[in-house]
Parts: C-alpha cells; sequence; structure tokens
C-alpha cells in the first residue's frame, strides 16, 4: 500500500499532497480492513463465570471501538484436565487458521487461556499483543510477560468473603468451601487455605476437592447448625466428571441446608447470599479499554492496570429471607436485589379486587343503613304529617260544620233557657204551678244532658290526632257522625236510611281518625246530592270475613267512570272550593288500619263507598 | 206584666222540640197563649183565629228557609209580625229579614226579656194593624153603600173644585149639589171636609184634575 519515495526533493506543496494521499490511503486501510480480535476462553464459551466476562468484554469492544472489529472466539479445551496432550491439534489448528491472517489482538479469559498463549507464543503468536482478562492476580506469572502483554486481573478476597460471612451470619461456625479437583481448583484450595490462615481460629473450613459431587450434594444437605457454603468453583470433581456453567450451583441450591455464598457476581442471581463481589462489567468495562487502547498502537508492556476488586456488597433478598438475615447486618452501601415486591405489587388485582368488594360492601351497607334511616325519618314524618293533614282536614270540616255545631249546642240551651225563665215565672206568679215548674226542671235537665253531649262529641271530633288504639264500636261511632251532620241532613231534605248490623266485631283502631273517614264520606255525599231531586243517604254495615264492611251510598251526581281511580290521589277534586285531601286522608287512615276503601256506582245513580276495615286489629290484609 | 189577653196568639215554628217546647213554655208563663208547631207546613195549614198574634220562626229550617218562608207569607197577604231567631245571625241575613218586614232579629239561646218585648212589640203592631184595617173595612162598607152620583160628587170635591164648579161639571144645580155632599157625608160618618178627604185617601179614591 505504501509507496516509497524520497519524500525530501518533492517540494513543500508536493509534500503536502504526498502527506495527505498516506493519510489518505492510511485511513482507507483502516476503514477497509477491520481488526482482528480473538477472545481465548479457557474453558469453553459458556463457562460460567467466565463466558459471563467474555459477553461482557465482547460487548464493551463493540461499544468502545471506533473501528469495526472481527471477534472470533476460541476455547481451550485441556484446561479441566491436567492432560497438555489434547493442546497439540488445537495449537496446529489456531496456526492454520491464523497464518495468513494475522491477528491484531489476543484475549484470553482466565488464568488458563493466559497460560496457554504464553506458552505457545514463540511459535503461534510471536508479535501478536495481548491482554490477559478476567485472570487472578496470583495466577499471573509476571516473569513469563513479554512487552506484547497487558493484563487486567481480577483480585479474589477470600478475607473479606468469609469476613462477609461472618459478618451477616455472626453464628457460622464451619464454611464448606466448594472446589473441583483440576488442577486450577486444585491450585485454589491451597491458595485459599494459605489465605484463610487467619481466620482458622473462627471459621473451621472443609473442602471438597476430594468428593465427587454426587458426595459434596449429600454432605451439603446434612451440613451442621451454623454451616455456609462457599462456591468457589466446580469445572471437574474427583469422580472425573466434568461440570457445565453454572448447573451444579443450581443443584447444590436445591438441596443445601446452609446458605451459599461466592465471590463473583456471575453466581448472584437466585442461588447465592450475596456480599462483596466481582463485577463483570468492571472487567469487561476495563478489559475492552485496555484492548482499544492496544489496537490504537500502544505498547502492551506499558499498560499497567491495577486488579479490579470486589465491588459494592450485593445482596438476594429471597436468600436473606430464607436465611433470616435482617437488613440491618448489611455492610454499609449494600444493595439489595430481586427484593419481593411490596404485597400490593404481587396482589394488585387480588388486592384491588378484595379493596373493591370490601369498599362496595361498605359503600352498600351505608347505603343501606342510610336507606333504613331515610325510610323510618319518612315513616315518621309520613305519620306526623299524616296526623297534620288529618287535623287540617278537620279543622276545614270544622269551618264547614260550625253552624251545624253552633245550631246543635245553641238548640238546647235555647230550651234551658226559655225554661228556666218560665219556671221563675210560675214560681213568682200569685197562685205558683209547681207542677209545671218541675216538668220545666225536667225536661232543663233533659236538654243539658243533649248540650253535653253535642260538646262531647264535637270534641272527640276535633281533638289533635293520637296513635292510640282502642276497641272500637264502628255503629256507635257512625251514629254520633250522624248526629253530627243532622241539621244538614234536615237542611239538604236528605233522608237517612241506616241498615246497620248487628252484633259487630269490634273494631281495633283510632277513633278519632275513623270518625273523620266517615264524616269525610258523609259530607261528601251530602254535596253530591245538592243539585239532585230525590236525596237519600244509605249508611250499611255488616260482619264480613275479612272485617266490618261499612258502605256510605248517596243518591247524588256519581263519579265519572274515568275518575274513579284518581279521587283517592292527593290533590284531585271536582269540587269548586275542594282541596283535594279528603279522600286521600281517608284512604291513608283506613290504609294505617290495614283496611280497604273503594268506591262503586250506585244502584240507580250516585256513588257507593267501601270500607273494609278489620277486626282482629290489622293482621288481615 | 199580667197584661196579657186570651184573645192574643203567639204561633211557635221550630223543628226542635227542645226550643219549640222551651219556648212555648216561657211564653205561656206570661199569660200568652201558644201554639207550637214543627214546620212552616203545619203553620200554613193551621186555622188561624182572627186576633192579633205574631210568628216566633227559626231562620234555618228542613225545607224552606225561614227567610224564603216570609216572602212566601208576604205572597200569600198573609200579614202577620215575624220574630227571627237562629243560632248564628249574620248581618245581610238580618237586613234581609227586617227589610221585609221583621219585627226582630235575636240570636240563641234567647234573652228572656228581649224575646217578650219583641213578642210585645209584634202582637201590638199586629192589633193596630188590625184595627185599621178594621177601620177602613167599615169605611169600605160605608162607601158602597153612596149612590153613584154621591161617589161622583165625592170624588170631584176630594179632587178640589168647589160646588159651584162641580154643578158645572156635571150639570146640576149648585143646591142639588149641595144637597148631594151633605148626604154622602152623613152616609159616611165624615165631620168636616178634612175628614172626607182622609177618608178618601183611606179608599184610595183617584182625585180628578
Amino acid at each position: 500500500m505504501t509507496i516509497w519515495f524520497d519524500i525530501r526533493r518533492l517540494s513543500p506543496a508536493a509534500r503536502f499532497v504526498v502527506l495527505l494521499l498516506t493519510l489518505f490511503a492510511c485511513s482507507v486501510a483502516v476503514a477497509a480492513e477491520p481488526k482482528r480480535v480473538m477472545l481465548l476462553h479457557s474453558f469453553g464459551r459458556d463457562f460460567k463465570p467466565w463466558s459471563e466476562y467474555a459477553k461482557s468484554i465482547r460487548a464493551e469492544l463493540d461499544r468502545q471501538s471506533p473501528w469495526r472489529l472481527d471477534i472470533t472466539d476460541h476455547s481451550l479445551v485441556s484446561a479441566r484436565s491436567s492432560d497438555e496432550d489434547p493442546e497439540r491439534p488445537f495449537v496446529d489448528y489456531l496456526h492454520a487458521l491464523f497464518a495468513k491472517q494475522p491477528l491484531d489482538l489476543i484475549v484470553s479469559i482466565g488464568a488458563p487461556a493466559a497460560a496457554f498463549v504464553q506458552r505457545h507464543r514463540p511459535h503461534l503468536f510471536t508479535n501478536t499483543p495481548m491482554v490477559f482478562a478476567v485472570v487472578e492476580q496470583r495466577r499471573v506469572s509476571h516473569s513469563t510477560l513479554t512487552p506484547n502483554d497487558a493484563v487486567v486481573a481480577v483480585s479474589n478476597n477470600f478475607i473479606a468473603v468469609m469476613e462477609n460471612i461472618l459478618r451477616v451470619l455472626p453464628d457460622t461456625k464451619s464454611v464448606t468451601i466448594v472446589l473441583g479437583a483440576s488442577p486450577v481448583e486444585q491450585f485454589w484450595k491451597e491458595a485459599m487455605a494459605t489465605e484463610l490462615e487467619p481466620l482458622a481460629n473462627r471459621l473451621q473450613f472443609s473442602w471438597t476437592n476430594h468428593l465427587s459431587f454426587d458426595e459434596l450434594l449429600k454432605r451439603a444437605a446434612a451440613l451442621p447448625p451454623h454451616s455456609a457454603i462457599f462456591w468457589g468453583q466446580m469445572s471437574v470433581d474427583a469422580a472425573g466428571v466434568v461440570h457445565e456453567g453454572a448447573a451444579p450451583l443450581t443443584r447444590l441450591h436445591a438441596v443445601a441446608n446452609a446458605p451459599i455464598f461466592s465471590f463473583a457476581d456471575v453466581y448472584f442471581g437466585s442461588e447465592i447470599v450475596g456480599g462483596p463481589l466481582l463485577l463483570t462489567a468492571d472487567s469487561g468495562r476495563l478489559t475492552a479499554a485496555v484492548a482499544i487502547r492496544i489496537l490504537g498502537g500502544e505498547k502492551p508492556g506499558d499498560i499497567n492496570t491495577p486488579p479490579v476488586q470486589f465491588g459494592r456488597p450485593m445482596f438476594d433478598w429471597r436468600e436473606m429471607q430464607r436465611w433470616g438475615i435482617s437488613e440491618s447486618r448489611l455492610p454499609p452501601g449494600s444493595e439489595i436485589f430481586f427484593r419481593d415486591p411490596p404485597a400490593w405489587e404481587r396482589y394488585r388485582l387480588q388486592i384491588s379486587a378484595i379493596c373493591a368488594v370490601v369498599l362496595l360492601q361498605g359503600v352498600l351497607i351505608s347505603w343501606l343503613i342510610y336507606e333504613h334511616r331515610r325510610r323510618n325519618r319518612a315513616e315518621v314524618l309520613a305519620r306526623n304529617s299524616m296526623s297534620e293533614l288529618t287535623h287540617m282536614n278537620r279543622v276545614a270540616t270544622a269551618g264547614e260544620l260550625s253552624a251545624s255545631i253552633a245550631h246543635e249546642v245553641n238548640q238546647p240551651l235555647t230550651g234551658i233557657v226559655a225554661r228556666a225563665g218560665a219556671a221563675r215565672r210560675w214560681l213568682t206568679a200569685e197562685k205558683p204551678d209547681l207542677e209545671k215548674v218541675r216538668a220545666a226542671l225536667t225536661q232543663i235537665e233533659t236538654a243539658g244532658h243533649r248540650a253535653s253531649e253535642v260538646v262531647a262529641n264535637v270534641k272527640s271530633l276535633f281533638q289533635r290526632d293520637t296513635q292510640d288504639r282502642s276497641e272500637i264500636d264502628i255503629n256507635s261511632l257512625i251514629w254520633t257522625v250522624l248526629g253530627l251532620v243532622d241539621i244538614d241532613l234536615r237542611k239538604e231534605q236528605i233522608s237517612l236510611k241506616t241498615e246497620l248490623g248487628e252484633q259487630l266485631q269490634p273494631i281495633l283502631g283510632n277513633r278519632v281518625q275513623l270518625q273523620q273517614v266517615i264524616l269525610n264520606l258523609v259530607m261528601n255525599a251530602i254535596d253530591a246530592m245538592r243539585s239532585v231531586p230525590d236525596r237519600v243517604l244509605t249508611v250499611t254495615t255488616l260482619n264480613e270475613r275479612d272485617g266490618v264492611h261499612v258502605s256510605i251510598a248517596d243518591t247524588g251526581i256519581g263519579i265519572e267512570p274515568s275518575n274513579l281511580d284518581q279521587i283517592f290521589k292527593p290533590l284531585f277534586t271536582t269540587k269548586e272550593h275542594g282541596m283535594g285531601m279528603g279522600l286521600s286522608i281517608c284512604r291513608s287512615v283506613i290504609e294505617s288500619h290495614n283496611g280497604r276503601i273503594w268506591v262503586s256506582a250506585g244502584q240507580e245513580r250516585g256513588s257507593i263507598f267501601h270500607l273494609i276495615l278489620p277486626t282482629d286489629g290489622g293482621e288481615t290484609r | 206584666m199580667m197584661h196579657s189577653k186570651v184573645d192574643e196568639v203567639v204561633y211557635v215554628v221550630d223543628d226542635d222540640a227542645d226550643v219549640r217546647e222551651g219556648l212555648s213554655a216561657l211564653l205561656q208563663s206570661i199569660g200568652l197563649k201558644v201554639v207550637a208547631l214543627g214546620s212552616t207546613a203545619e203553620f200554613v195549614a193551621y186555622r188561624r183565629s182572627e186576633v192579633p198574634s205574631c210568628l216566633v220562626l227559626d231562620v234555618r229550617l228542613p225545607g224552606l228557609s225561614g227567610l224564603d218562608f216570609q216572602a212566601e207569607l208576604a205572597k200569600a197577604q198573609i200579614d202577620v209580625p215575624i220574630i227571627f231567631i237562629t243560632g248564628h245571625g249574620d248581618i245581610p241575613m238580618t237586613v234581609k229579614a227586617m227589610r221585609a218586614g221583621a219585627v226582630e232579629f235575636l240570636t240563641k239561646p234567647l234573652r228572656e226579656q228581649d224575646l217578650l218585648d219583641a213578642v210585645r212589640v209584634a202582637l201590638d203592631r199586629d192589633r193596630v194593624r188590625r184595627e185599621l184595617q178594621m177601620q177602613t173595612q167599615s169605611l169600605r162598607f160605608r162607601y158602597e153603600a153612596l149612590s153613584d152620583r154621591e161617589r161622583q160628587i165625592m170624588s170631584l170635591v176630594c179632587a178640589g173644585l168647589m160646588n159651584k164648579q162641580v154643578a158645572a161639571e156635571i150639570g146640576l144645580s149648585e143646591v142639588t149639589v149641595k144637597v148631594h155632599r151633605h148626604n154622602l157625608m152623613k152616609k159616611l160618618n165624615a165631620r168636616s171636609f178634612a175628614d172626607l178627604m182622609r177618608m178618601a185617601d183611606a179608599l184610595r179614591i183617584p182625585g180628578r184634575k
């Protein structure tokens, strides 16, 4: 691509053009050719936790790179065994693969991959720059690093892990550390045992490298109280069984009777309690940044990156609940994940439904109570207003009847006064006529009783209503009323026919109200007959099956058939000066006595008002 | 007080026995003759003697009211003074009754003296009326005894004509007229010309121009 000539011979302008051209050519080359990067896995592309690191690094590379990248993944197969023989064909394979298209960068993930690259660098990737990613700082052999190597290490702080366990579960006495039987895991057993020495007086550690996974599970299911499990790694167990990814952790979690802790966030999410963890994203971001710097031309050997430390403590709320770890025990700055959504979020629908039902019931109950009270109040009001109305009606009737009443009272009084005068004269005569005086006095007495009877009747008719009920002889009640209207009947030349049944059963009712009803009906009958020639008022009573039947018949003008069902309604009247209250009050009174009132046409003309009043105090309807 | 005469009758018409009999007793106690009747129909049917009398009548009666009955009586020229009694008299009713010639309008229960006074006034009025009626009656008889010529001359004299003018009018001598005039005054029992004039008035003899 580069044209070689002596640039110093060119004019400054030409130099500038050449420089531009060169830069252009370079940039075209950069744009056209992707940077070739190989991610070399230690245990397989899907082996946790490295798989997660790889994903993170790849994502970060894509995000941070100004260039187009061609990233390929390859995986060692030998890391889980101590046998190095399978490496040979893999080395040949890589050699063949990259002979023609050399790599721009190798990113090794995990210690085995780093070691592999270091081992084969002389004949495989002589000048290819390399980043050792996700390698524990203790696994980096600094002596074998070349200027082409950069390291982005992680730092497993096992003391911090154990202190975290003791902090959240202070009663913990022993910790089972899960590590497989592979060389890497063996290495870690030794490293951890050494590192955890200072805690030996507080915690008893047991190891699983010598156990098959099944044995491990059995033991984990029967750990003594105050135990905890530390999940290190399980790639190959003592029985030689190879385990993939995080599956063994899940199986362990399913049976373990002690809380499980670990060191990396890749295990965080369903099985482990939590604590300070290595964060995949930290490594990914840092590794990608170093890779970009190398791809940009920096010398790998010059890049010094401190190891990635544990990040902010993270805890799984579900595991905390399970093992009774209170929030107050967590180290400051801890973040809690998977907190059970509050009951409201989990059972929103059910809670809403229940609330709605309760609310609805509440509303319904309140409404019913309100209705009940309203009804009670209305009943009281109705009683009061009916009492008020009947009183008003009686007062109105009293007005109409006042002439009659005055007449009724004055008649006997007139007789009394006149006879008293006569008696006095007979006594003061020259020859006192004592016989006549005695007769006059007797008549005066009789007339006096008559007057007091009228007064008593009037009083009973117009006294204030009460709710009192008493046994009533309907016939005597009718006679009282007829006595009151007697003068009107005579004045209007109405002949009165009474067919009052004998031995009527007494009615339990309100005397004043029933008198009112009879009086209203009789007055109506009188009114109805004013303009007709033959005027007959017939009052009938008889025992019937459901009570005493009272009928009041007139020979008056009658009622229009179309009005028959209207006349008992309030404010309906056919009278010129009527209020339209009389019959509606009659109906209210009769209904309050559980009786019935209705009207029919008279035999020849006029109308007949009927009442049925139950005799047993209102059980009949 | 006991100036009552047997030739006077008080009719009491009331449908209420207490009232009717009480009033009767009271009126009888001062020596009046009382006829107590239960209805106006009974009163109409009753054979009344031609003596000074009056009627105590309840305004409010079955059938015809008292006031209506008063009108009926007037129409039938039954001229009996009426004392109305009522349970509660209102002013229009009272005015109507009094205008129609009622003696008194009393409210029940009656004050004894009011009733007795009213009855006395009514009976006296009836007596006077009856006397006046009798006098007019006898005058009429005497007038009817006059000859046609005498009646003719009386009419002209009462119209204010002098004897001479009368004579000229009917074609008789003045002397003859004087004789006729003397005769008729004698027949009529008139002592003076003024007397004759009053009689002509009572007889409603139309004066001539």
